[in-house]
């Protein structure tokens, strides 16, 4: 493609912004893909983190208090009604995690599929020309693991926080069944 | 007798030309009798021709002093042309190879459409003439004003179908010239322009604009139409996805194959989903068109059995017994999914092993053929890859919504059986009983 020969006034892209320029040019369009992934799996994970801490909370509240209401706390039907709320409760807090998981395993095959695109870029662009540049096949080959890189790192990172989400979870699944219990007993005592 | 008429013949003009000489002599004798006899006649005609004599003396001379002269000129001159001569047809020589070139050189160069004359062609010029110089100079100055310039002009160009007709053309100094749309390409001869095949889209949309005089930026190959060539030989997203061959179109066809089941059975879970909505807002009339209020009219046949574990029991197993028909086809979407990049990758290692089977057999002549062989293998891992991400999407959505709805199923389940129980009217003291038998925590 020739340079646009442009006499307007040129895109002023901010200085901040300029790294993730530089790193759009050297990765290409999957790169943008691999990190509006990255975008959502973060903001996911953190919308549930402050869905654990705010919303979260006041349910399991107004749940407990729910249950402290209640006349019969020993029945077998009382207790199956404790269990099908609490595991409501606790199955919306989980809702979401298959979606992350999702993402984080999207990364890694994204970022296979921009090194693959990348290579074929790089092979068509070594059958069009006349010379075999080695040193223009090796910059672009080099070019073209970039994207593994990118997804590999955000899958890394999106473990971690899939990983710790899972853990917690589990473990306010627990407490949420001690806090029940205990809150009886309080009222038993 | 043909050779007596010869001789007849041959004796004629002899006879005529003896007779001939008998009468010149005739008149000579006669003539000098007459001079002889008239001596004044005689004087004047010899008075007459010593003037004539002397005239033509004077004659003689005069030329001799002008060839003379002449000959000095030449000579001059000649010593002239030998102390200058040199130079000037080292400047000739150099003139004539240099607008030999400049035309050769210009020959496709876009200032010769609508633009400027060449000079003249000076290698059978004689002598340099001032006016050589003049006209050399005066033409490569308008040329180079012409490579300044932006001229707007009606020709004709042939389409991609090969249909010639009259267009309006802006040439852009020796860069480039373009339709409204379509950039140009020199035809063979001079007259035809002709359009330069897939114009890619935004040149065309740059072009375009700037043609109507929208924008003032444009879009030009400056590498003289090699960039266009291999633009045009670079093939599209169909060719690439043809590339693929056999294994692509098994990868995509399967790919196909698992969003349409999944697809299908979403559509099933969205009805199911609706339906169930509706029994929920409404839990007194229980429909058999969804699991909920299948669950819940299996357990009100079960309704009078005493013991609290035997009906949960039973209502386990219905719930049990509703759940393969939501999880239905998210085996075969994620398989499916395992599947392709698998299959992508086999395609590409075989594309591999054929282009360096060829290697092997045809020598390494030719990198860019190992390079194009690589790059097709290469596209069936694509595909794979491609194919696989919709699909993992796929079973997300299903294996979410499924779950959703089973939990749905057996909590409302429960808490319907819970609350029937506690509505007992002799139901209390026995189910504590056996309540306290069990009082663990679930």
């Amino acid at each position: 493609m020739g340079p646009t020969a442009s006499p307007g006034v040129p895109a002023v892209i901010p200085l901040w912004l300029e790294p993730l320029q530089r790193l759009v040019e050297a990765g290409g369009s999957v790169l943008v893909v691999i990190a509006l992934v990255a975008m959502l799996l973060f903001s996911l994970a953190l919308e549930r983190v402050w869905y654990f801490r705010i919303t979260y909370r006041r349910a399991r509240r107004a749940l407990i208090a729910r249950w402290m209401a209640r006349q019969d706390h020993l029945s077998w039907s009382a207790l199956t009604l404790r269990e099908a709320w609490a595991r409501e409760l606790i199955g919306r807090l989980r809702r979401p995690l298959p979606w992350l998981r999702l993402l984080v395993a999207l990364c890694p095959l994204l970022g296979l599929l921009g090194t693959v695109t990348g290579m074929i870029a790089v092979f068509d662009s070594l059958a069009m020309t006349d010379t075999s540049q080695a040193r223009a096949m090796a910059d672009g080959v080099a070019r073209a693991t970039l994207p593994t890189l990118t997804g590999m790192a955000v899958a890394v990172v999106g473990l971690l926080f899939t990983s710790r989400l899972e853990q917690i979870i589990r473990r306010e699944d627990q407490r949420l069944h001690d806090r029940l219990a205990r809150a009886v007993e309080d009222t038993d005592a | 007798m043909c050779i007596s008429t010869n001789l007849q013949a041959q004796s004629e003009p002899l006879t005529t030309l003896r007779a001939e000489r008998e009468a010149a002599e005739a008149r000579d004798r006669a003539r000098l009798a007459e001079l002889l006899e008239d001596r004044d006649a005689l004087e004047a005609a010899l008075e007459e021709a010593r003037a004539a004599h002397g005239q033509a003396e004077a004659r003689n001379s005069e030329l001799r002093a002008e060839a003379e002269a002449l000959n000095e000129r030449q000579a001059e001159l000649e010593a002239r042309q030998q102390e200058q001569g040199d130079d000037l047809e080292a400047i000739l020589a150099s003139l004539a190879q240099h607008s030999g070139e400049l035309r050769d050189g210009l020959a496709d160069s876009w200032l010769m459409v609508q633009g400027a004359g060449l000079p003249p062609r000076l290698d059978d010029a004689e002598v340099l003439e001032l006016e050589h110089l003049e006209a050399f100079a005066d033409s490569l100055v308008a040329l180079t004003a012409d490579t300044a310039r932006v001229v707007r002009f009606e020709a004709p160009v042939a389409a991609a179908d090969g249909e010639i007709a009259p267009r309006e053309v802006i040439r852009v100094g020796d860069f480039t010239a373009f339709t409204d749309g379509h950039l140009l390409r020199r035809g063979v001869d001079d007259r035809a322009l002709s359009v330069v095949e897939r114009t890619p889209r935004e040149v065309a949309a740059s072009l375009a604009a700037f043609h109507a005089g929208e924008s003032r930026s444009l879009t030009f190959d400056p590498t003289r139409g090699q960039v266009m060539a291999a633009l045009a030989q670079r093939p599209s997203l169909l060719e690439r996805f043809h590339q693929g061959g056999a294994v692509g179109y098994v990868v995509v066809g399967l790919g196909a194959i698992g969003l349409l089941v999944a697809l299908l059975q979403y559509a099933y879970l969205l009805r199911v989903s609706l339906a169930m909505r509706r029994q929920l807002r409404d839990l007194t009339t229980l429909r058999e068109d969804n699991p909920l209020g299948r669950v819940l009219l299996r357990f009100g046949a079960l309704r009078d059995d005493p013991v609290p574990e035997a009906l949960e029991a039973r209502l386990d197993e219905a719930v049990l017994a509703e759940l393969p028909r939501l999880e239905r086809g998210q085996p075969l979407v994620k398989l499916l999914a395992a599947v392709a990049p698998l299959l992508g990758l086999l395609g590409t290692v075989t594309g591999m092993i054929v282009t360096f089977q060829a290697i092997t057999v045809f020598g390494t002549g030719d990198p860019q053929l190992m390079a194009g062989g690589i790059s097709q293998a290469l596209v069936t891992t694509v595909l794979g890859l491609i194919t696989a991400v919709p699909l993992l999407f796929a079973h997300t959505a299903l294996a979410g919504r499924s779950r959703r709805l089973a939990g749905l199923v057996e909590g409302q389940a429960s808490a319907a059986l819970a609350e029937q129980l506690e509505q007992r009217p002799h139901g209390p003291d026995s189910i504590t009983g056996s309540a306290r038998r069990d009082p663990a925590l679930a």
